[in-house]
């Protein structure tokens, strides 16, 4: 008696499927950056999927901020080093 | 997604589609319609079911997701002797009943023909007894390379059908949509 | 009245003598001994359909004693009215069954299909193997039979089998083998096969004189038995293969199935009668478990030894199953009517899941701690008492289920923990007594053997609970059951993280955590304390990693996945999951490059130190190649057939390689093993069975320096890149074929650990 529901990967690949149109007409650049917050997305599956949420796309975007606010954390500390450095 | 066929079942009658998996789409559209106009069942007979789609899809039409997918009931079948139990004991006429991948069940090599058809043909029965009082839509899953025991199924439930959809793609149909028995 | 005490070597339905017994007696004696076993069977349905059933039953000769009493159904959760019908004779049940079953389809069935030896097991307490004491006449008529041991005894009386081992001198279905090895006891023969007569002779003689309890064969099944039946028609010199004269052997043909999205192959079985024949090739997992494993899982299982070692552990599981729901009284329905109970979507998402899968931190992490859960999924299912039966579809009971708004009945103890438990102590107990023993203990590979079987049981007994066809599967309970995991291991989470360590990754029943400043064994057990109280669970830990690598997913590095990563212990040893040489379809030349890598990198504390010798080594690997100094059989690939060759629309390597066999009247089924090598020639491929081994000279040198490439880039990809950085590094120097030289002052070798590398002395032997 197999599994009835998609995986979270199944669904983070049609989420990303749906936005294929959207990625395309991008700049490249800028598809890089829509790639990383895929990405970032990906990383966290496991919350996603135990979140168990009927629209799982809501936690993906949660998980893209979540990695952004740490992106931001972690350049706080880096200039605060660097402040202090040349203090 | 070009949608420009709607699959309805009746009350009174047994609806068969007879189509390949390419046009589940149309089986969304159609459960998700009875779901928001008041609930349905759902017997899942080839693990078809597709719920993120399904929740999308009702999304796009309603504010309150949750009732609306709390109206889908459903039900997953394994083996044709589940279905004929299931079928069996059905008594629930106060919504339709939809049959997802009907025969995906009777395909199973390890039960013998003989017991097959006669499981076939108890289900059909009730599948009549029930669409009598509540509507029922079959789907039928057309294989881009049918099974040898396939036909035997399927002809007997497009016998029976009221009403027949024979879909190819889900916007263009390779027949005109029939009404059997009519006068 | 003559008693004795053996052990019962084989037991089956005969016409005349109905249930026949063999029995190995304590005093060297091997006992025919016969019974009448009655046996029976259960109707339900309406009382008019009930009632044509007694008047045809009532009609048959022998008549079956008739009842009409109440029995309890795992699936209602109550005792439900049936027929009973006990058939006096254990052959004759069957052949009515059929014929009821056929007539009477209307009716649903239950203990209807079962194997003898369960049956007789649940009645009288003796499993195949077991030690017992047995009564009988003049006439050796079975006057009773009592167990002297239980199936679960920990150190089971050792059997005095006679065993003799029969193989061919090579693989029969490559090339026509010239004779046969034959080892009784002692003593070893060697058997020509031609003339066809004198074998016919002399093997019959051994036959007799030895009178083996067990034929031990390779390719017994597929080969060596059919072949010796046909020469012994062919010359009407009859074989005494069965110890049972007056029958035939019993023959299952060849067949594949679809199991878990894989066709498998079983070939055809032959099983004889009073003597038990196995077939070291087309027994399950012989490789991993060998003779100790198969009798273990023969005596737990209650199966008799044929047929349980060609059975999968899911077919051992449900046996074991079937005999406590015997032994408790509950019915075993024939076919499997239940369906699953209908529920709102919106209570799917919650409960469709399956155990929890992290994405782990990508790249190298140095001392890292890998703790499991002993047998979770087994452990789950007995500490929280989930089967079948014992599932309240009601959200307010009392003993909830995680999540899921079932509850668990725990006024009753489940046929599934029932099954279960004595199997998990088991194999815990025999575990924990294999650490005990010194490596040098010959009890240790029995011990780790028999663990194994038990492994193997355990493993599928989840799976079998969610099977669409299994007996006491259940859907809900199987949910519940992953419910439970999650919960489980998220609570271990907690727990870790409250101590202070870092989850680098967690998979389904494992995790992996490290701590800044290094991991204390003191503390770590600790922690393992802890994580048992709160889970119910025992964890064990599986060992430190000096360090470990986390690979990226091969088709976007900026992507994890959870199942690919390697690593070596404290001990030097490794581990490798998910990596091309550990498919089965590598050929031995690239994964003995790769093998050979993994322990360079396994050597030094910080692998990056080894990377420069790894790339040499790489080159001259490559260089062999080209100088077609590589032996061709360790080029060989080794490829599954996923389908018949008429359902391929485009033909794969294996398939065409295939298709060359169908040449030379060679048929392969689907789920068959295809052998062949990549060539240079049109059809790309060289089947290896073809009877001729191909010209070292078509070989496609190319593809495999590609697979060569592609394999270890893999395993390389933290220190080197990707493939063609890879690829780029490997050909810097401009490819010459120049022999190389032992570099004298080479950093790497000289930096504080200089590892004993006998891969790379080796391949400055092969090129010299």
């Amino acid at each position: 008696m197999g599994r009835t529901l998609a995986s979270t990967t199944q669904v983070l690949l049609h989420e990303e499927g749906a936005l294929s149109r959207f990625r395309r007409a991008l700049r490249k650049s800028d598809q890089q950056a829509l790639d990383d917050l895929f990405n970032a997305a990906q990383q966290h599956l496991a919350a996603s999927a135990y979140a168990a949420h009927t629209l799982p796309f809501e936690t993906f975007l949660l998980s893209m901020l979540l990695e952004e606010h740490k992106e931001v954390m972690r350049l706080r500390q880096a200039v605060k080093e660097l402040q202090e450095m040349h203090a | 997604m070009i949608n420009s066929y709607q699959i309805v079942p009746e009350a009174g009658k047994i609806s068969l589609l007879v189509a390949p998996s390419i046009t589940r789409p149309l089986l969304l559209e159609a459960t998700a319609q009875l779901a928001l106009k008041d609930s349905v069942t759902i017997l899942d007979g080839g693990n078809s079911f597709d719920g993120y789609g399904l929740a999308r899809l009702l999304r796009s039409k309603t504010t309150d997701l949750q009732a609306a997918l709390h109206n889908v009931l459903l039900s997953r079948i394994f083996s044709c002797y589940q279905m004929k139990t299931m079928l069996e004991a059905y008594d629930d006429t106060s919504r339709p009943l939809i049959v997802l991948d009907m025969l995906s069940t009777f395909l199973d090599e390890n039960v013998r023909l003989e017991t097959r058809k006669y499981l076939f043909s108890v289900c059909h029965t009730h599948l009549q007894r029930i669409s009598r009082a509540a509507p029922v839509l079959v789907w039928v899953r057309k294989r881009s390379s049918p099974l040898a025991d396939d036909s035997i199924f399927v002809e007997k439930l497009m016998q029976d059908a009221e009403k027949l959809w024979q879909l190819e793609s889900p916007s263009s149909p390779a027949v005109q949509p029939a009404l059997f028995g009519d006068a | 009245m003559p008693e004795c005490k053996g052990w019962l070597l084989d037991l089956f339905e005969d016409p005349e003598d109905d249930v026949v017994l063999y029995i190995i007696a304590r005093d060297g004696r091997r006992l025919r001994l016969h019974t009448c076993f009655p046996v029976t069977f259960y109707a339900r349905g309406s009382n008019t359909e009930l009632r044509t059933l007694w008047r045809f039953l009532s009609s048959q000769s022998p008549k079956p004693v008739l009842k009409r009493t109440r029995r309890f159904d795992a699936f209602t959760r109550q005792d439900e009215t049936v027929l009973e019908v006990q058939v006096q004779r254990a052959y004759l049940q069957r052949p009515l069954f059929e014929r009821v079953a056929k007539s009477f389809p209307h009716l649903t069935f239950d203990d209807a299909d079962i194997q003898l030896s369960l049956r007789f097991a649940a009645a009288t307490g003796v499993f195949p193997l077991a030690h017992c004491t047995v009564s009988f006449d003049e006439g050796y008529t079975l006057k009773s039979i009592s167990p002297l041991e239980k199936a679960w005894a920990l150190t089971p009386s050792r059997i005095p089998f006679r065993v003799m081992t029969i193989a061919p001198n090579c693989d029969p279905h490559r090339t026509l083998p010239e004779r046969l090895e034959i080892d009784c006891g002692r003593s070893h023969y060697q058997l020509s096969l031609f003339p066809e007569r004198g074998l016919l002779v002399n093997l019959k003689a051994l036959l007799e004189r030895f009178d083996p309890d067990i034929l031990l064969t390779s390719w017994g099944d597929t080969w060596l038995l059919p072949y010796l039946l046909e020469t012994s028609e062919k010359h009407s010199l009859p074989l005494p293969l069965n110890r049972e004269s007056r029958k035939e052997v019993r023959w299952q043909k060849e067949r594949s199935y679809f199991s878990y999205g894989r066709v498998v192959y079983r070939g055809q079985q032959v099983q004889l009668y009073g003597r038990c024949h196995i077939d070291r090739r087309n027994a399950v997992l012989w490789d991993d478990y060998g003779m100790e494993g198969t009798l273990e899982a023969c005596r737990v299982t209650a199966l008799p030894l044929e047929v349980s070692a060609r059975s999968s552990p899911g077919t051992g599981i449900s046996s074991i199953e079937i005999l406590t729901a015997l032994r408790e009284g509950i019915l075993v329905p024939w076919q499997k009517q239940q369906a699953e109970m209908v529920k709102p979507a919106s209570e799917l998402f919650l409960a469709d899941q399956g155990g929890m899968v992290y994405q782990p931190v990508v790249g190298v992490h140095r001392n890292v701690a890998q703790i499991d859960f002993v047998s979770l999924y087994p452990s789950i299912m007995v500490n929280f008492n989930i089967s079948p039966e014992t599932i309240i579809n009601d959200p307010a009971a009392e003993n909830l289920v995680p999540t899921l708004g079932i509850g668990i009945d725990n006024s009753i103890t489940g046929i599934v923990p029932k099954s279960l438990k004595p199997l998990l102590i088991k194999r815990i107990t025999l575990k924990k007594e294999t650490t005990r023993l010194e490596a040098w203990d010959p009890r240790r590979q029995d011990f780790a053997r028999r663990a194994s079987a038990l492994k193997w049981l355990l493993v599928t007994c989840f799976g079998y609970l969610g099977y669409k066809n299994a007996r006491f599967g259940r859907i809900e309970a199987h949910q519940a059951v992953t419910a439970y995991a999650r919960e489980l291991l998220l609570r271990a989470k907690e727990t870790a993280e409250a101590a202070g360590y870092e989850i680098l990754h967690m998979y389904v029943d494992a995790l992996w955590i490290r701590k800044e400043g290094g991991i204390d064994k003191g503390e770590l057990d600790t922690l393992l304390e802890e994580i048992q109280l709160n889970t119910g669970v025992p964890i064990a830990l599986d060992g430190i990693y000096r360090w470990l690598v986390f690979l990226p997913s091969r088709q976007n590095e900026n992507r994890s996945v959870p199942n690919r990563y390697f690593g070596a212990f404290e001990d030097g040893s490794l581990k490798i999951r998910g990596i091309a040489a550990r498919r089965g379809d590598t050929p031995s030349y690239i994964a003995g490059v790769q093998d050979c890598i993994l322990k360079m990198l396994a050597d030094w504390p910080d692998p990056a130190a080894a990377i420069p010798d790894i790339i040499q080594y790489l080159q001259q690997s490559i260089r062999l190649l080209k100088a077609g100094r590589v032996p061709v059989h360790e080029l060989l690939v080794s490829q599954r057939l996923g389908r018949k060759l008429d359902a391929y629309t485009t033909l794969p390597a294996a398939a065409r390689a295939a298709l060359q066999l169908e040449g030379i009247g060679k048929h392969l089924r689907p789920g068959q093993r295809v052998r062949f090598v990549y060539t240079r020639q049109k059809d790309g491929v060289y089947a290896w069975d073809l009877g001729k081994a191909p010209d070292p000279a078509i070989i496609d040198v190319d593809q495999y320096i590609k697979l060569l490439i592609r394999a270890n880039s893999e395993i390389l990809q933290p220190w080197v890149g990707s493939e063609k950085d890879l690829a780029a590094r490997l050909f810097a120097s401009g490819g010459q074929l120049a022999l190389p030289r032992q570099p004298k002052a080479h950093p790497a070798l000289h930096a504080s650990q200089p590892p004993a590398n006998p891969c790379v002395a080796l391949a400055i032997i092969r090129t010299m």
